[in-house]
């Protein structure tokens, strides 16, 4: 969330996440989808600028969400360590 | 017109496919779209995380958990009905009418307690179970340390642990699908 919370107007690809997260995809996407159920994160479809690509789906926080990880980021609970570890 | 993936990779999102919950499709969609854009070295480790992400939302489906405890449920019924052929044969009558009683009324209890998780939830299973297993537990006292050993109370005692081992996977299964539910339900 708090990646998220870097470039709140902006819209950021999964992949993106990973690298700026350092969390991997088999984690990521569970939390982002908890993140979408709790009305915290929306999602869309962006067309991929590159030819012959798909279109991409991408995030950004919800006012709700924004909220919430200024929460986060103010308050000083532990933010857990979600480094790649052995997780894919 | 998309670029062509490698078979691995293919194989290894058509399987998180298979394994995810069909509600949380657009999502694998989502990811399957996002390995086309990850650079060629990671794509395998992202494919991976796909199938890692589908077990776990599959493993965290209550619709899951709920079948699993069903049939966990109804499988204990059949492997009960099962012992009995199996032993009834070799006691006495008397031995014989106890197990086949003892066996009917268990069969019975696992069949409406899959029949209620069903129709009410896994809360109907604990419920249920907690009360049976609490009983089970008395009569496994009663039959190991009541009397001295006898080839029919050893049987008796198998086919309650038997009962107790299967009623503690189910109410495992149900406790964990009614935590799943309730966070479900706190989230949205």
């Amino acid at each position: 969330m708090l990646a998220l919370l870097e470039r709140p107007q902006d819209w950021c690809y999964g992949y993106e996440l990973m690298e700026r997260t350092g969390i991997a995809s088999g984690t990521l996407y569970p939390m982002l989808i908890r993140l979408c159920d709790q009305g915290n994160l929306e999602a869309r479809w962006v067309p991929s600028p590159h030819e012959g690509r798909p279109p991409r789906h991408a995030y950004r926080l919800t006012p709700s969400g924004l909220a919430l990880a200024r929460t986060i980021q103010t308050s000083d609970v532990p933010i857990a360590n979600l480094g790649k570890g052995f997780a894919l | 017109m998309t670029r062509r993936r490698n078979p691995k990779l293919q194989r290894l999102i058509v399987l998180a496919f298979k394994i995810a919950p069909p509600e949380r499709r657009s999502w694998f969609e989502a990811m399957a779209a996002e390995l086309d854009h990850v650079p060629q070295a990671e794509q395998m480790h992202f494919a991976a995380g796909c199938v890692l992400a589908a077990c776990r939302e599959r493993l965290g489906s209550p619709q899951f958990l709920l079948a699993a405890a069903r049939c966990l449920l109804i499988g204990g019924a059949m492997l009960w009905a099962a012992l009995n052929i199996r032993f009834a044969g070799r006691m006495s009558v008397n031995g014989t009418l106890v197990l086949e009683a003892y066996g009917y009324v268990t069969a019975l209890l696992f069949l409406i307690g899959a029949s209620a998780t069903a129709r009410f939830g896994s809360r109907a299973t604990i419920g249920l179970v907690t009360p049976v297993i609490a009983l089970l537990a008395v009569a496994a006292t009663y039959v190991g340390l009541g009397g001295p050993p006898t080839p029919a109370s050893a049987l008796y005692l198998a086919l309650i642990l038997e009962n107790l081992a299967v009623l503690s996977c189910a109410l495992a299964l149900a406790g964990a699908a009614a935590r799943f539910a309730t966070v479900r339900k706190g989230l949205n």
